[in-house]
C-alpha cells in the first residue's frame, strides 16, 4: 500500500438503488477507484428495480465492492481521512444496508463519517471533472428516480425548484420500453434507436409547457405513445420504432430545455449543470448544448460512467460537507425521502 | 476468546461480549425498528461498560435470520464490515437456533416460532439431549395452522418459544392443547449470549474466515422472486398480487448446523 498521508482521502459508499457502490477520492477531486457492481442483470427479468433484491443484492456485494475500491486506490483503511455514504433519497432496505457498513466502518477505524444526498452527489459528480465550476447555478437531475429542478447557490445551500409530479424520466424510458419489449433498462436501448428516428415524427404532448411553475409530469406523454401504438396496431400498421423514439424522446427534453432555461433567466445564473443517469442521453446533452449555446449560457454535465450512480459523486459531495466540519452520528438513520435542503 | 455478538432480526436488538467460559456483558432492547439507530450505539455502550475497545474483540458472531429481512441485514452488514476492518473471523448462527439453546438442556421437543408477518411463521423443531440439539426440521416459513398440525404428527411434548407466540398463542394453545408448553415470554426474544454460546467452538476451531459468504437466512424469496414463471410484464400493467403459492412452508436449502459441542 501506497501511503498518501499529506491527501486528503475520501471513502464513500452508495447503495441507495440497484448500484452496490464504493470509491476512494483524494482532495475531493481525483479519482484513485470508483467501483460500481451493477444489479441491472438480477432486475432485467422483471422490467425493473426489484427493492427487495437489490438490498439482498447489497449486503452480498457491499464487502467486496470495498476491498476493490482499496485495493485499486492502493489505500489502506488507516491511511484514510473520512467516510461518506448516501443517507438517502432512495430504497429504505438499499440505504439502511449502505448506512450499516458505513457506521460499522467509521466505528472500527474510529474515521468520522460524513451523511450525504442522494441528488446532491449527482450535481456533485460535476465538481469532479470540472475544476472551475462554482455555483450558483441550475442544475437538472434527471435518473430513473428523479426528475428534479434545483437551484444551487453556494456548497450545501440548495433550493428545489420543482420535480416530477408523477414519473421520473429514466421511469418513462422503462415503461416505454417494457411496453414496446425493447427490453431493459430502457434509456439507452431508446436513445440508440432515437438516433435513427425523427423527433418531430410523431407530435407527442408537452405536458406543462406553459405552466408557471418549474414541475414535470410524464404519465400523459406516456399514455400518449401507449395510445399511438396500440392504434397503429389495431391497423395492423408497423410501429416505427426509431421515429416513436426519438419522438416521444424530444417531448420530454423540450419541457426540460424550455423550465430550466427559465429557471436559470428568472435566478440570474448563467450556467446550467446537468446529472443523473438520464443526463447521460446523447439527445439530450447535445440539444441542451445547442439550446445552452444559443442564449450564451455554460453548460456542464459528467462523463457518462459519473452520470449513473456512483460512489465517487458522493465522495465528492461529503468532502465539502466534511471541509464544513459536517459528521453524522452512529445513531443516525437513512431517508427514503431525504428532503434536498441547505443552510 | 472474546467474541462480540448481536442478533437483529427480530424486534429485539441484543448485543454480548465473552469468551468460551465467561460473559461479560449482554444488553437486549425491545427496539422495533430502530436497529439501525440502537445497534453500534449498543455495541460502543457495552464494551465501555465492560472496559473493553472494539480493538480488544479476536471473534464475531451475528444472528442470519430468519427475521425481518430489513433487520436482519443491518446486523449482517454491520458485523461483515466489522470483520473485514478488523480482520476478524465472522461465524453466523440462525436466529432460531439462538432462541433454541437455553432449552438444550432438557429431553424435550423444541419449536421455535417467529412472526413472520403475512399470517405466517418462521419455524424450526429440535431434538435435545443434555445440552446438544439436533434440528430435525428445515428453517421454514408457514401458516400458524399447518405448523399446528405438524406438531400433532410427533405425538409427544413440546415446547414452543418465540415472538410469534404474541400474535399466535391463543391458536396454537387452543389447537395443541396440553402436549405444547410455552417457554416464559422474556426468552421469547434473542439474546446475544446465545450466539456466542453457539459460535465459540467454530471461533476457536479456525472458523469464520470467509466473510464475504456469510448472508442472511432469508427462507422466503423475494416478492417478485416468487413470481418468477409468469411472463414478465410492463410495470404499468398490475399482475395478480404477491404470487407466493401454496400452503405448505416453502424450503430453503441452508445446511444447518449440528448439535454444538
Ligand atoms: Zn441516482
Amino acid at each position: 500500500m501506497v501511503k498518501r498521508l499529506a491527501e486528503k482521502l475520501i471513502l464513500a459508499i452508495e447503495t441507495s438503488c440497484d448500484e452496490t457502490a464504493a470509491a476512494i477520492i483524494a482532495e475531493g477531486k481525483i479519482i484513485l477507484s470508483n467501483i460500481v457492481s451493477s444489479q441491472v442483470d438480477f432486475h432485467r427479468k422483471f422490467g425493473g428495480v426489484v427493492p427487495e433484491i437489490a438490498s439482498r443484492k447489497h449486503v452480498e456485494l457491499i464487502n467486496p465492492v470495498i476491498a476493490e475500491a482499496c485495493s485499486q486506490a492502493r489505500v489502506a483503511l488507516k491511511d484514510l481521512t473520512a467516510l461518506v455514504v448516501t443517507l438517502g433519497p432512495g430504497l429504505m432496505g438499499a440505504l439502511l444496508v449502505g448506512l450499516a457498513a458505513a457506521k460499522s466502518l467509521s466505528y472500527a477505524t474510529g474515521l468520522p463519517l460524513i451523511g450525504v444526498n442522494h441528488l446532491e452527489g449527482h450535481i456533485y459528480a460535476n465538481f469532479l471533472e470540472h475544476t472551475d465550476l462554482k455555483p450558483p447555478f441550475i442544475s437538472l437531475v434527471v435518473s430513473g428516480g428523479h426528475t428534479c429542478l434545483i437551484y444551487m447557490e453556494d456548497h450545501g445551500r440548495y433550493e428545489l425548484l420543482g420535480e416530477t409530479l408523477d414519473d421520473a424520466a429514466g421511469e418513462a424510458f422503462d415503461k416505454i420500453a417494457g411496453f414496446l419489449k425493447l427490453g431493459y433498462p430502457g434509456g439507452p436501448i431508446i436513445d440508440d434507436l432515437s438516433k435513427q428516428g425523427d423527433p418531430r415524427a410523431i407530435k407527442f404532448p408537452r405536458a406543462m409547457l406553459k405552466t408557471e411553475d418549474y414541475d414535470f409530469s410524464l404519465s400523459g406523454l406516456k399514455t400518449a405513445v401507449l395510445n399511438h401504438v396500440t392504434r397503429l396496431k389495431e391497423r395492423g400498421e408497423e410501429i416505427p420504432l426509431p421515429d416513436l423514439c426519438a419522438s416521444f424522446q424530444a417531448a420530454i427534453i423540450d419541457v426540460q430545455i424550455h423550465k430550466t432555461l427559465r429557471a436559470a433567466k428568472e435566478r440570474g445564473v448563467d450556467k446550467v449543470v446537468l446529472g443523473g443517469g438520464v443526463a447521460a442521453n446523447s439527445s439530450l446533452r447535445e440539444r441542451f448544448r445547442q439550446e445552452m449555446e444559443k442564449v450564451g449560457m455554460r453548460l456542464f454535465y459528467p462523463s457518462i460512467p459519473l452520470c449513473t450512480d456512483n460512489a465517487a459523486m458522493i465522495a465528492c459531495a461529503g468532502y465539502y460537507r466534511w471541509l464544513k466540519g459536517e459528521r453524522i452520528s452512529l445513531d443516525a438513520n437513512v431517508d427514503p425521502n431525504l428532503p434536498l435542503c441547505g443552510g | 476468546m472474546l467474541a462480540l455478538a448481536f442478533d437483529t432480526a427480530t424486534d429485539a436488538c441484543t448485543v454480548a461480549i465473552g469468551t468460551e467460559d465467561k460473559l461479560y456483558g449482554e444488553f437486549t432492547m425491545y427496539a422495533p425498528r430502530a436497529h439501525m439507530e440502537r445497534l453500534i450505539p449498543m455495541v460502543d455502550y457495552l464494551l465501555k461498560q465492560s472496559d473493553f475497545s472494539i480493538g480488544d474483540i479476536r471473534g464475531l458472531t451475528v444472528g442470519l435470520g430468519p427475521g425481518s429481512f430489513t433487520g436482519v441485514r443491518i446486523g449482517v452488514a454491520t458485523a461483515k464490515i466489522l470483520a473485514q476492518a478488523l480482520n476478524l473471523p465472522l461465524v453466523g448462527i440462525s436466529t432460531l437456533d439462538c432462541l433454541a439453546y437455553p432449552f438444550t438442556f432438557g429431553e424435550e421437543l423444541v419449536c421455535v416460532v417467529l412472526d413472520a408477518k403475512r399470517g405466517e411463521v418462521y419455524s424450526a423443531i429440535y431434538r435435545c439431549l443434555g445440552g446438544k440439539f439436533d434440528l430435525i426440521t428445515p428453517y421454514q416459513v408457514m401458516p400458524p395452522r399447518d405448523l399446528c398440525s405438524k406438531l400433532k404428527e410427533y405425538k409427544q411434548r413440546v415446547i414452543l418459544v418465540g415472538d410469534a407466540l404474541y400474535p399466535y398463542g391463543d391458536l396454537l394453545k387452543n389447537s395443541l392443547g396440553s402436549s405444547v408448553d410455552f417457554a416464559p415470554p422474556w426468552l421469547w426474544f434473542p439474546k446475544a449470549s446465545n450466539l456466542i454460546a453457539l459460535a465459540m467452538d467454530k471461533l476457536l476451531g479456525g472458523e469464520g474466515k470467509e466473510i464475504f459468504q456469510v448472508v442472511p437466512i432469508y427462507v422466503r424469496l423475494s416478492e417478485a422472486e416468487g413470481k418468477v414463471g409468469r411472463a414478465p410484464t410492463c410495470r404499468g400493467r398490475a399482475g395478480p398480487p404477491n404470487g407466493r403459492a401454496g400452503r405448505e412452508g416453502k424450503f430453503f436449502p441452508w445446511k444447518p448446523l449440528k448439535s454444538p459441542g
